[in-house]
C-alpha cells in the first residue's frame, strides 16, 4: 500500500519530467560524430597535425603511400611521427562566397560551385556557408544536412558591396576554432579589385572605429598558422586573386584553381573535394615549445611525386 | 486496491501541466475554435469598413465553414521590428544629405521612421534585427515607455549591424514569444529582405506565423519590380512579399534612398500598416476535425473588386 502511495505521488512528477526533458535528453549531438568514431587526432593533444596532398607527375592524387614513404622535418630536423593515416578524412569546412558587386557576371556559377560542393559531402563531413560583400555573414549552421545548406545557397546570396576578403577569412577561421581535427576554408572569389577593397568594406559605416581595426593579411596568416587552418581558393574571372592571397593559401598547405567562363565547374569542385578527402595525416609532438614559428618540410621517397602541406607551425602551448 | 488508483497520477500530471500555463494560453488551448483576422481592401488599396458576417465565407481545406464575426477594430498586440543591418545602412544613407545621417549612419536615418498610428489600447514591443535580435522588455501601452525604448535601439554599436542579417531567425523568435498573447497579433517590419546567416528558412517562418495566426506586415525598403522586366539576380524583396501574403499581412514600398520620398516615407512610417490592422475583421470558426495538423485556409468576401488579406493555413 505504501509503495502504491509513493508511486502515485512520484509518477506525475516523473511523467511531467519525461515530457518536458524527453526531447532534449533524446537529442543526440551530431556535430562531432566523425571525431567520436574516428578519433585520429584532436587539436588539444599537443600534437602538431599536418594534412598533406600528394600528386604524381600527371597531376593525379597519389593515395597509396605508407608512413615509411615520408620524412617530416621540423626546422630541418627529422621528427618521429606519432600519428599517420592515409585513410579518407572527413571535411570540416567553411565555404566563403564573394558577393561583391564585381561578381555579378559570375553569380550563378558561384552558386553552382557552392551547390556542387554541398553535393560532394559525405557522412561525417560538415560545412558552414558564408558570404562577404556589403556584409560579412557566416551562417551559424555547421552541418552535413544538404537540404539546409542548399536552402542557404538559394535564399541568402545577395550581390553588392566590395570585397572584405581578409575580414571574412578571419571570421571563417575563428568560426572553426572550437572544432577538432582538420579545418578547411574554401574561398570562391574574383579577387580584390583595388587597394580600397583590401580594407573592410563596412568600415565606411564605422568612422569612429568602434568595431576595431580591420584585419589584414598578416593577422589572418598568423591565426591560420596558429590554428592550422587550411585555405583553398577558387578564382573566378575578374581582377584575379592577388599574389598576397595566393601566397597565403600556399602557406596553409591548400590549393588554388581558376574557373573561367566556360570551365566545367562540376569537375573542378569534384577534384577539390577528392583532394580534401584523400589527404595524408601526419602528427608529431614537438621537442620544444619555444613560442616561435617553425618551418615544416615533408619529403617523399616515392620518385616523381610532390607533397603540398602547411609550411610552418607555431611551437606554442596555445597552439 | 482501488480500481481507480492508476488514474490518480495521470490526473495529477494533467492538472500540473495545466497549472503551469498562463490562463490565456490555457483557455486558448482548450478552445476548439480558430481565430481568423482578415483585412479587406478595395480596388484602390483602401481598407473596406462595415462588412457584415454574412458577407464573409471561410473555406478550410476548400470546404465552407460556419463562422462568427467577433468585432471590428480589435485591440492589437504588436512587435515593431527594424532591420538595422549593413545593407539597410547603404540604402538608408544613399539619398540623404550628409547632415541628415552624419556619422551615425543608419541609426539616424531609420530612427526617424515613425511609429505614428499607434492607438491607446495597442500593446507594443519594439526591436531591432542585426546580427542578433534586440527587443524591449515587455509589451506595453505606455507610449512614453515604448518611444524611449525605440530610440535606445539605435544606440547599438556597429558590431551589431555589420552582418549577418538574421532576419528569419529573429522573426521566428518573435513569433514564438508572441504566440501565447491574446487577441489580434501582428509583426511590423522595416527591411530590405537581404536575409543572411539564418538557421530558419523563409518557409519555416511563414508556416510558423500562419499556423498560430500572427500576421507579418512589411514596410519594404526598395523599389517595386517593374512589370515585364527580367531580373538577372534574385530579388530580396520577394521573400518579404511572400511572407506578408501568406500570413495575412500587408506590405508597402518605402524608399529611404530617394531624397524625393525620404521625408514622406519616414513621416508615414508604419502608419499605413497600423491603419490596416486597426480596420481589420475578426472571424472565428470551429473546425470539424481536431487532428493537430495544418490545413489550408481562405476567406472570401461577397463583394466585387476587393482583396482579402488572410493567413493561408491554420492548425486544427
Amino acid at each position: 500500500m505504501a509503495s502504491a502511495l509513493v508511486w502515485a505521488l512520484a509518477a506525475p512528477v516523473l511523467i511531467l519530467f519525461a515530457i518536458l526533458a524527453g526531447p532534449r535528453l533524446g537529442a543526440q549531438p551530431t556535430s562531432n560524430r566523425y571525431q567520436q568514431v574516428n578519433p585520429i587526432y584532436r587539436a588539444d593533444t599537443g600534437i602538431v597535425a599536418i594534412y598533406a596532398t600528394v600528386v604524381g607527375r600527371d597531376g593525379r592524387l597519389v593515395t597509396d603511400l605508407s608512413k615509411d614513404d615520408f620524412q617530416v622535418l621540423d626546422n630541418g630536423v627529422l621528427v618521429q611521427l606519432s600519428t599517420f593515416s592515409n585513410e579518407p578524412q572527413a571535411i570540416t569546412s567553411v565555404m566563403l562566397l564573394d558577393m561583391s558587386t564585381s561578381m555579378a557576371d559570375a553569380f550563378e556559377r558561384v552558386r553552382e560551385t557552392g551547390k556542387r560542393f554541398v553535393g560532394t559531402l559525405q557522412t561525417g563531413d560538415r560545412l558552414r556557408i558564408g558570404t562577404f560583400g556589403g556584409e560579412v555573414s557566416l551562417n551559424p549552421l555547421l552541418t552535413s544536412n544538404r537540404e539546409k545548406l542548399l536552402r542557404i545557397l538559394d535564399e541568402e546570396l545577395w550581390l553588392g558591396g566590395s570585397t572584405p576578403l581578409w575580414r571574412a577569412s578571419m571570421q571563417a577561421i575563428e568560426s572553426l576554432q572550437s572544432e577538432t581535427g582538420r579545418r578547411v576554408v574554401v574561398v570562391a572569389s574574383d579577387g580584390i579589385g583595388g587597394p580600397s577593397d583590401a580594407d573592410c568594406a563596412p568600415q565606411v559605416f564605422d568612422p569612429h572605429g568602434a568595431i576595431g581595426p580591420c584585419p589584414g593579411p598578416a593577422d589572418v596568416r598568423q591565426l591560420a598558422i596558429r590554428t592550422g587552418t587550411m585555405f583553398y581558393a577558387i578564382g573566378f574571372a575578374g581582377p584575379g586573386l592577388n599574389q598576397s592571397f595566393l601566397a597565403f593559401v600556399e602557406q596553409t598547405g591548400g590549393g588554388h584553381v581558376e574557373i573561367g567562363r566556360t570551365t566545367n565547374v562540376a569537375a573542378i569542385v569534384d577534384r577539390l573535394a577528392e583532394e580534401l578527402r584523400h589527404q595524408y595525416l601526419f602528427g608529431f609532438i614537438p621537442n620544444r615549445l619555444d613560442g616561435r614559428l617553425h618551418t615544416l618540410t615533408i619529403r617523399s621517397s616515392r620518385p616523381g611525386v610532390s607533397v603540398r602541406a602547411r609550411k610552418s607551425y607555431l611551437a606554442d602551448v596555445k597552439r | 486496491m482501488s480500481p481507480f488508483w492508476p488514474g490518480i497520477p495521470l490526473a495529477i500530471t494533467f492538472w500540473l501541466a495545466i497549472a503551469c500555463l498562463p490562463v490565456e494560453q490555457t483557455l486558448a488551448r482548450l478552445s476548439s475554435s480558430v481565430r481568423v483576422d482578415v483585412m479587406v481592401e478595395d480596388e484602390n488599396g483602401e481598407p473596406v469598413s462595415g462588412l457584415r458576417r454574412e458577407e464573409f465565407q471561410i473555406l478550410a481545406d476548400g470546404e465552407p465553414q460556419q463562422s462568427e464575426l467577433l468585432a471590428e477594430s480589435p485591440a492589437l498586440t504588436a512587435v515593431v521590428l527594424v532591420d538595422i543591418s549593413a545593407s539597410m545602412a547603404s540604402i538608408a544613407n544613399a539619398g540623404l544629405p550628409s547632415s541628415a545621417h552624419g556619422s551615425a549612419g543608419i541609426t539616424e536615418a531609420v530612427e526617424e521612421f515613425t511609429l505614428k498610428g499607434v492607438v491607446p489600447n495597442d500593446r507594443l514591443r519594439v526591436g531591432a534585427i542585426g546580427r542578433r535580435l534586440f527587443l524591449s522588455e515587455q509589451f506595453t501601452s505606455n507610449e512614453e515607455l515604448w518611444r524611449k525604448e525605440w530610440h535606445e535601439l539605435f544606440r547599438l554599436p556597429p558590431v551589431e549591424w555589420l552582418g549577418p542579417s538574421r532576419l528569419w531567425d529573429a522573426l521566428s523568435s518573435v513569433i514564438e514569444l508572441m504566440a501565447p498573447e491574446p487577441g489580434q497579433r501582428a509583426i511590423l517590419l522595416l527591411s530590405d529582405g537581404r536575409a543572411t546567416g539564418n538557421e530558419a528558412s523563409l518557409r519555416d517562418v511563414i508556416d510558423q506565423a500562419a499556423s498560430v495566426g500572427i500576421s507579418v506586415n512589411v514596410s519594404i525598403h526598395g523599389e517595386p519590380p517593374q512589370v515585364g522586366s527580367v531580373r538577372r539576380f534574385p530579388d530580396p524583396t520577394e521573400g518579404l512579399r511572400t511572407l506578408a501574403d501568406e500570413t495575412g499581412g500587408v506590405y508597402f514600398w518605402t524608399n529611404l534612398s530617394s531624397p524625393e520620398t525620404y521625408s514622406m516615407d519616414r513621416t508615414k512610417g508604419f502608419q499605413r500598416i497600423l491603419d490596416r490592422l486597426h480596420r481589420s475583421y475578426t472571424l472565428t470558426f470551429t473546425p470539424t476535425q481536431h487532428d493537430g495538423r495544418t490545413h489550408t485556409l481562405d476567406v472570401r468576401v461577397k463583394r466585387t473588386k476587393v482583396a482579402v488579406k488572410v493567413r493561408r493555413m491554420y492548425i486544427a
